[in-house]
């Protein structure tokens, strides 16, 4: 039996037609919804987040600048001094296929066509140096070469400094076979890479090592090195895939005996 | 009794009688973006009478999808190697302090990149396993995109404020400084895109494609441009001749440079930055989602990108973030546009000229890419073009050129056509009562959805 046949008709409020559909009206919009799990939150969180850690690296940064290591600066006696713009008798090239020295209007200008066994330095100052001794040095930007910045500072016949354009630097060794080789190395921080701006070295030469800074600022030290009592120092360019090139200004030697 | 609540009596048994349910939200279920009351309204079943009209329909809980699973399981494995990775820089930054070997600038770089593969990796694999779990995710919404351009201004303005009046700090204090100078205008964008847009897309997908852009498209260009580099390298060898691509001086040089940089890298990044969005392309639901994902993982690249240069700066790095600040405008507004054009072709029925604006919007990413490359070798030109962007210029510590000025004048001309798509993109409610709405609905369905 059907069940429906019993129940009461409806009552009759839409122009007395029974069984019409009621008209209902739209169930009220329920409150909005929780914003549990909507992550209304999260911008407030990002915003706190970001200012802390921003004040965080930026007080970081002015304590990590107070912290930087000055380099020592001049004592003794200056032995040798010039702007390296003109030739005052001082130097001596050693040129060969692979590589070349000239004093330009700009400075002492060292070339490397390719790397080649025993590189020496192309530019050699005549002077013997009693240890321990100060040395500085300015090198030129990329930007008025024309090869690539690739700067040697030779501190004796057999140990040498090199750095390039981009900052990255290695303290190096020759070996009997003639290969350089490096000792340690790293990037200097204080290294003008812009390509426009000219950086300082300065090596302080101890008789067992030495240490050496950038603009300013030392980057890197070593010992366990064995200078004797005197060296010859050099500057010159080292050759990679491409030549090279380094271009130096204002060389001066202090003698701290 | 009410007149809308007949009086009759359910059947007593055997009948197939859906239970009574709970009123259904109002709010359109249908897509978002739009405010879609129901259409059909059902008769409130309550007690005591016969729900004899079209039935509420059932409250669905979201079904899992095997194309969802598919990416959430591929996610997990991908996230848990970038957190894998993640730990390996930490060892391998710990071998070289105990070395003793400074790295420079270049440690902002790992700081970038612990961080990214560990804190990122880690958010990542928590939405990743929630989306296995079929775990809802909220609508992404940023703080008002001004506080990212205040922290970018205090961060610029601490770099200099150390490049002139200090001695440089060692690469380990200052690395989270260069960290920020890249990431702070790339969240300035970011979130001004996002919200500008009316918050289109959820954290989880917005989170992806940061970390695809940043990651994924950065490895694979790599590879690609490495490889396109050496291929062409060869053919200069056998052909134009001898180059230094550090020295331009002569034309092989220069015409390698331009290839890479203005053909080889335009077509592979932005071919590949939206890699990420792309693969969610099925799931993409409007246009502006589509430019959204895609800003953020051009975004992801350009974090990358950026900071890899910044930190190769050394005592310049202020420079170097000053240079690139616009970066994300290039990277973002290129992959927005390069993920929007695919949005169309792929899911653009009834868009009319579908096919010319999915073109359209990849060639313009491609394009602006091109040029914008390319401008940086218009200092080469000989003659009065060549002599107007060189021009030295110092301020600031910076030693710049007046060609500074040509890569601002594109960064304003890319954040104009940004304003313009976002304003074209973003959803557009009729009045506040209606934006209450959507965003109620925005809320609602982004958390079944996602």
């Amino acid at each position: 039996m059907n069940n429906y046949t019993q129940q009461q008709p409806y009552p009759q409020t839409y122009g007395g037609q029974p069984y019409m559909m009621p008209r209902i009206q739209r169930p009220p919009a329920p409150p909005a919804e929780s914003p549990a799990g909507s992550g209304k939150h999260i911008p407030l969180i990002l915003t706190i987040i970001s200012i802390t850690v921003t004040i965080a690296a930026i007080a970081l940064a002015m304590y990590g600048s107070s912290l930087a290591p000055a380099a020592p600066s001049v004592t003794g006696t200056q032995i040798y001094s010039s702007s390296l713009l003109v030739n005052d008798g001082a130097w001596n090239f050693h040129s060969t296929q692979y590589s070349q020295c000239a004093f330009t209007s700009q400075g002492l200008d060292s070339i490397m066509q390719q790397t080649a066994p025993f590189d020496m330095a192309s530019c050699n100052l005549t002077m013997t140096i009693s240890l321990p001794y100060q040395l500085r040095v300015t090198v030129q930007p990329q930007n008025i070469l024309s090869n690539s910045l690739e700067a040697a500072v030779y501190l004796s016949q057999n140990i040498r400094f090199v750095i390039s354009a981009q900052g990255t630097y290695d303290i190096e060794g020759l070996t009997n076979k003639g290969n350089w080789v490096s000792f340690q190395g790293g990037t200097s921080i204080q290294w003008h890479t812009s390509g426009a701006q000219a950086n300082s070295l300065q090596f302080d030469v101890s008789s067992n090592g030495f240490s050496v800074a950038t603009n300013g600022v030392i980057t890197d030290q070593i010992t366990g090195l064995n200078f004797g009592g005197t060296s010859n120092v050099g500057l010159g360019a080292v050759a990679g895939v491409n030549p090279s090139e380094a271009l130096f200004t204002d060389f001066a030697v202090y003698s701290q005996n | 009794m009410t007149p809308h609540q007949p009086d009759f009596q359910p059947p007593a048994s055997g009948q197939n009688t859906p239970a009574p349910q709970p009123g259904y939200p109002v709010y359109g279920q249908g897509g978002y973006g739009v405010y879609q009351p129901q259409q059909q309204y059902y008769y409130p079943a309550q007690g005591g009478y016969y729900p004899m009209y079209p039935p509420p329909q059932m409250s669905q809980k979201p079904q899992r999808s095997a194309y969802r699973l598919t990416l959430g399981i591929i996610s997990v494995i991908a996230l848990s190697l970038l957190l894998l990775g993640g730990f390996v820089f930490v060892a391998i930054s710990g071998l070289d302090y105990l070395t003793g070997s400074p790295l420079g600038s270049a440690v902002a770089l790992f700081v970038l990149l612990i961080t990214a593969m560990l804190g990122g990796g880690g958010v990542g694999l928590y939405f990743a396993i929630r989306a296995i779990a079929n775990k809802s995710s909220a609508a992404a919404r940023f703080p008002p995109f001004y506080i990212f351009a205040a922290l970018t201004v205090a961060v610029f303005a601490a770099g200099f404020a150390i490049k002139l009046t200090a001695l440089p700090p060692s690469g380990i204090t200052v690395s989270l400084l260069i960290v920020l100078s890249g990431v702070m205008p790339a969240l300035t964008i970011l979130a001004f895109t996002v919200n500008r847009l009316g918050n289109p897309t959820t954290w989880r997908r917005l989170w992806m494609s940061l970390l695809s852009g940043m990651f994924l498209a950065t490895l694979i260009a790599l590879i690609l441009e490495l490889t396109a580099s050496v291929v062409l390298a060869i053919w200069f060898a056998n052909g134009p001749g001898a180059f230094n691509s550090n020295i331009l001086n002569n034309s092989s040089s220069v015409l390698f440079t331009l290839l890479i940089i203005s053909v080889v890298a335009p077509l592979v990044e932005e071919g590949f930055k939206p890699i990420g969005p792309v693969i969610l392309i099925g799931r993409i639901r409007t246009p502006a989602e589509a430019f959204a994902l895609g800003l953020a993982s051009g975004i992801g690249f350009n974090i990358f990108e950026t900071i890899g240069y910044i930190s190769s700066g050394q005592a310049d790095w202020i420079q170097v973030a000053f240079e690139r600040v616009g970066a994300g405008l290039l990277h973002g507004v290129g992959a927005g546009m390069a993920t929007l054009g695919w949005y169309y072709i792929f899911r653009g029925k009834g868009v009319r000229l579908r096919a010319l604006k999915g073109i359209g919007a990849i060639l313009y990413a491609i394009m602006q890419h091109a040029l914008f490359n390319g401008s940086n070798l218009l200092g080469l030109v000989p003659g009065p073009i060549g002599n107007a962007l060189n021009y030295p210029i110092y301020f600031l510590g910076m030693y710049e050129t007046t060609q500074i000025f040509l890569f601002f004048g594109i960064y304003i001309l890319i954040a104009f056509m940004l304003l313009k798509m976002t304003g074209a993109l973003r959803l557009k409610p009729t009045n506040k009562t209606a934006e209450n709405a959507q965003i109620s609905a925005e809320s609602s369905i982004l958390t079944r959805n996602a």
